[in-house]
């Protein structure tokens, strides 16, 4: 009886470990995921330097030019070398 | 889209002169003021007068407005933005100096951006990779893509471009991470260094770190749905190219995010070295 339940509480004590155990790794791998998404944050542009994606800004300038000839309005083309829309 | 080579060549170099008469060979960037017929008015390249220069630009456009012109359907072609190879992934990169060193030009808190194009074949790999084993290295176009084009230090702005045979170190290794449904899960890490010399425009020029980062792919589509990485990396550079915007001097910490770009503008918006065509898209890495 004494061997039984010896038995007994040895299961319980690994199931008990094993499940501790992928717990851990899962809070492991959950506490990794949180770390990058931190660093990345940290890095990513605030709202003020997304002020300037707020304008409807055209990619070709064809396109543009014919919106322009149609409201009677100037154009302002901002031209980098790579690409103003990400780029610079 | 490029205006100084290509179908838009013709029509652009001719206004440049008009409204820059002493460029010579100086760069065209900057802003212009320009009318829906296709002239110039005006040109500027410094954002602190950038509200003026608008004011100035509204009134000589009230001043001569221009006439009607047509505006066909092979112009529109031309100016279309080079569109990325079918079933490509986009990333958006971002890039700073952080901590910002002591002393170092105010231009060098400014933010980096570009884009960059991942493969169809080159997520098919992956996923084939992944079914032969847990633990598998990264394409190596991918690999030379990213580190010849994307690790750099664009901070205060256009990059002397690397290239692949500056690369002395570039090792990246993805397992599965898991799958559910349709979507399986990979995490990478990996290492990188490249140095240069080109005098007389710079002794000395390096870049050396590591990667790590997560990403989704939809197994049906072979497409990147999600991707998060960080790179954290040491840059110096003795150029004097950019004497009146130096870089931070000695060694310097760069850092990188890289996330799934999704949304329409990334569509329309090309890597800024995919202008170099198959140089960008398969660059050769001659490391082993």
């Amino acid at each position: 009886m004494r061997t039984a339940l010896t038995s007994f509480v040895r299961c319980v004590s690994l199931g008990l470990m094993a499940a501790f155990a992928s717990v851990a790794a899962a809070n492991e791998a959950i506490d990794a995921q949180s770390a990058l998404d931190r660093k990345i944050a940290a890095i990513l542009p605030s709202a003020e330097e997304e002020r300037w994606l707020r304008i409807p800004w055209h990619t070709n300038i064809a396109e543009a030019r014919a919106e322009a000839q149609r409201l009677n309005k100037p154009l302002l083309l901002w031209v980098m070398n790579g690409n103003p829309l990400g780029c610079a | 889209m490029i205006l100084t080579r290509g179908p838009l060549r013709d029509w652009w170099m001719p206004l440049v002169r008009e409204v820059l008469p002493n460029r010579g060979t100086a760069s065209t960037q900057g802003y212009y003021i320009l009318g829906g017929d296709g002239q110039a008015y005006l040109w500027d390249n410094y954002p602190p007068r950038l509200s003026q220069f608008l004011d100035r630009g509204l009134a000589a456009f009230r001043q001569n407005r221009p006439e009607r012109v047509e505006i066909g359907d092979e112009l529109v072609r031309a100016a279309a933005p080079q569109a990325p190879p079918d079933g490509t992934s986009v990333l958006r990169l971002f890039t700073r100096i952080r901590p910002l060193p002591e002393g170092a030009n105010p231009m060098n808190a400014l933010l980096g951006r570009d884009y960059m194009w991942v493969l169809r074949d080159e997520v098919q790999a992956i996923l084939a990779a992944s079914e032969r084993a847990n633990s598998f290295a990264m394409p190596r176009t991918f690999v030379g893509r990213l580190v010849t084009f994307h690790l750099v230090d664009n901070v205060r702005g256009q990059v002397w471009p690397w290239r692949p045979q500056d690369i002395s170190r570039a090792s990246f290794i993805a397992r599965t991470v898991r799958t559910e449904g349709k979507v399986r899960t990979f995490a990478f890490n990996g290492s990188f260094a490249k140095r240069s010399s080109n005098p007389p425009a710079w002794q000395d020029r390096g870049l050396e770190g590591t990667v790590e980062g997560e990403f989704d792919v939809d197994m049906a589509t072979a497409r990147i749905v999600r991707f998060r990485a960080h790179a954290g990396s040491q840059s110096w550079s003795d150029a004097r190219h950019e004497r009146n915007f130096p870089p931070p001097s000695g060694r310097y910490p760069l850092v990188t995010a890289m996330v799934e770009a999704n949304d329409d503008l990334a569509k329309h918006v090309a890597p800024e070295q995919a202008i170099t065509g198959q140089h960008y898209l398969r660059p050769f890495m001659p490391l082993r």
